[in-house]
């Protein structure tokens, strides 16, 4: 007898039922318990497997596909045991079970191994303690944070305050300078000081009202400036327009170009209206190829080039201003004057400031 | 600015810092008014309204003390009910706030130029 035969070949073997002398009860009590143990058992790692596959993120899942090998070979020893009620397939069940219990003492070797690991893995009510945690621990921090912006606003703020009130000090002594002096060019030398810290006073009050305390809306900047130095040098006599676009700047921008208009306007009012009346334009906008162009323009009396009104053999204090003024923007001056129209042109690059604002816009232009 | 009218109404000024005070009193002299005196806390400042009754007052904010330029007001306002026109180095919102919580004849901010100086006193004295 081979090998093959021994295991395969039913042959002079009685099967289960044999045992169980065909009692119908027992047989169909055997054969029905068997029938659902089976079913259930390629049922339950079906289950398993799928859910392993819906949750790739499970840690060990090689451990559930154990599982699901041993139970699905439970399954079919009980399922050959009904079999082997009517057909004596003994060898064939054997090695069925041969295969399980080599399934069966693997997982169980596997499993106690790996206990403490598993056991080790972090709860659903620890990782949301975790959770909490660390989200109190951000929330400590965004605070933290939020107090120390709140401390360096305040801290601007007081800077700002004391600037302010150092320059109020400054107009203070130039006032009381004036009062000592008789000599009239004196004393206008002094009004043009106090108008200058006027306009980097101006640049300050706009930054402690900005809601950043870094940039600040240039346009009614501009306006507040160019009616104050008109209105306080020449009341109504003298009518003012102030265009501007609306640009977020800085400090280092603003300073500059406020000067820069308080020099242009103030010579406008100085030397363009012999006879009281006239208009003054101030206007900023923004070109073609995204420079800023600041236009300051009067219907005075206009002067020659070659001899600035006004000025002696020096060269007047308000046109170095506005030469270094431009340079250091790194901007162009363009300056014509005839009867009746006398017309300044400055072009600077806009300030970084700006930048995110003007990018859109500026492309479509570039495009176009 | 009406000259005639304002020839004759008397000003204080009340600012803790002396330079400052100082310029005041003088660009309010320039503009033909007189000066009354210059205070530099709450206490003394009420005391030379109450002494002086002056038209105008210009108010600091900040004052040495307790008490700020608000409070100031309010007293000066209470008894003797001369206009008040601040004048502050903050241009924040809630320095702005409180300033409201008196009838503030005028809000200036520092540094304030001649006509900013001269249209608020000319406004409070107009009303």
């Amino acid at each position: 007898m081979s090998w093959v035969d021994w295991l395969l070949n039913p042959t002079g073997l009685t099967p289960h039922g044999f045992c169980l002398s065909w009692a119908p009860g027992l047989v169909a009590l055997h054969a029905g318990s068997d029938a659902v143990i089976g079913l259930a058992y390629l049922s339950i790692p079906l289950a398993i497997a799928a859910f392993v596959k819906m949750r790739p993120d499970i840690k060990y899942s090689w451990v559930a596909y154990l599982f699901v090998a041993f139970i699905l070979a439970c399954g079919t020893t009980h399922l050959m045991a009904i079999l082997t009620l009517w057909a004596p397939a003994y060898g064939i069940e054997g090695l069925i079970k041969l295969v399980t219990a080599g399934l069966s003492i693997a997982t169980a070797a596997l499993l106690w191994p790996l206990l403490p690991k598993i056991a080790a893995l972090p709860s659903a009510a620890e990782l949301e303690r975790r959770v909490e945690e660390r989200t109190a621990e951000l929330a400590r921090v965004v605070e933290e944070q939020k107090a120390t912006l709140a401390q360096r606003d305040l801290l601007l703020r007081e800077v700002y305050h004391r600037v302010k009130n150092n320059l109020q000090m400054v107009d203070g002594l130039l006032v009381m300078q004036t009062r000592q002096i008789t000599d009239p060019d004196a004393r206008k030398a002094l009004r043009g000081l106090r108008d200058r810290i006027f306009a980097l006073g101006l640049v300050h009050q706009q930054l402690m009202s900005s809601s950043d305390l870094k940039t600040f809306d240039i346009a009614p900047f501009l306006s507040e400036l160019s009616s104050n130095i008109v209105e306080g040098g020449a009341g109504d006599a003298v009518s003012l327009s102030v265009e501007a676009i609306p640009l977020d700047v800085g400090l280092d921008f603003a300073i500059p170009l406020g000067l820069l208009v308080n020099e242009l306007v103030t010579n406008s009012l100085k030397h363009a209206f012999p006879d009281g009346g006239g208009e003054i334009e101030v206007n900023l906008s923004r070109t073609e190829a995204g420079e800023l162009l600041l236009v300051v323009a009067d219907n005075g009396r206009g002067y020659s080039p070659k001899a600035p009104r006004g000025e002696g053999p020096k060269v007047a204090l308000g046109s170095t201003i506005i030469q270094g003024l431009v340079a250091q923007m790194e901007g162009t001056i363009m300056v014509e004057s005839q009867q009746g129209l006398t017309r300044s042109e400055i072009r600077v690059a806009a300030p970084l400031a700006s930048a995110p604002l003007a990018a859109a816009p500026l492309a479509g232009e570039v495009a176009a | 600015m009406n000259a005639v009218a304002l020839q004759k109404s008397t000003v204080l000024v009340v600012d803790d810092e002396f330079l400052v005070a100082e310029g005041l009193c003088m660009q309010v002299e320039d503009m033909n008014l007189s000066v009354c005196g210059t205070a530099t806390n709450a206490d003394e400042a009420l005391a030379l309204a109450m002494m002086f009754r002056p038209e105008v007052v210009l108010m600091d904010m900040r004052l040495r003390g307790e008490q700020d330029g608000v409070d100031a007001a309010l007293a000066i306002h209470a008894e003797v009910g001369s206009k008040v026109i601040f004048i502050t180095g903050s241009r924040e919102q809630s320095t702005i706030d409180r300033i409201h919580q008196d009838h503030p004849a005028g809000l200036l901010f520092k540094p304030v130029s001649d006509r900013q100086l001269r249209m608020a006193i000319a406004t409070a004295l107009e009303e």
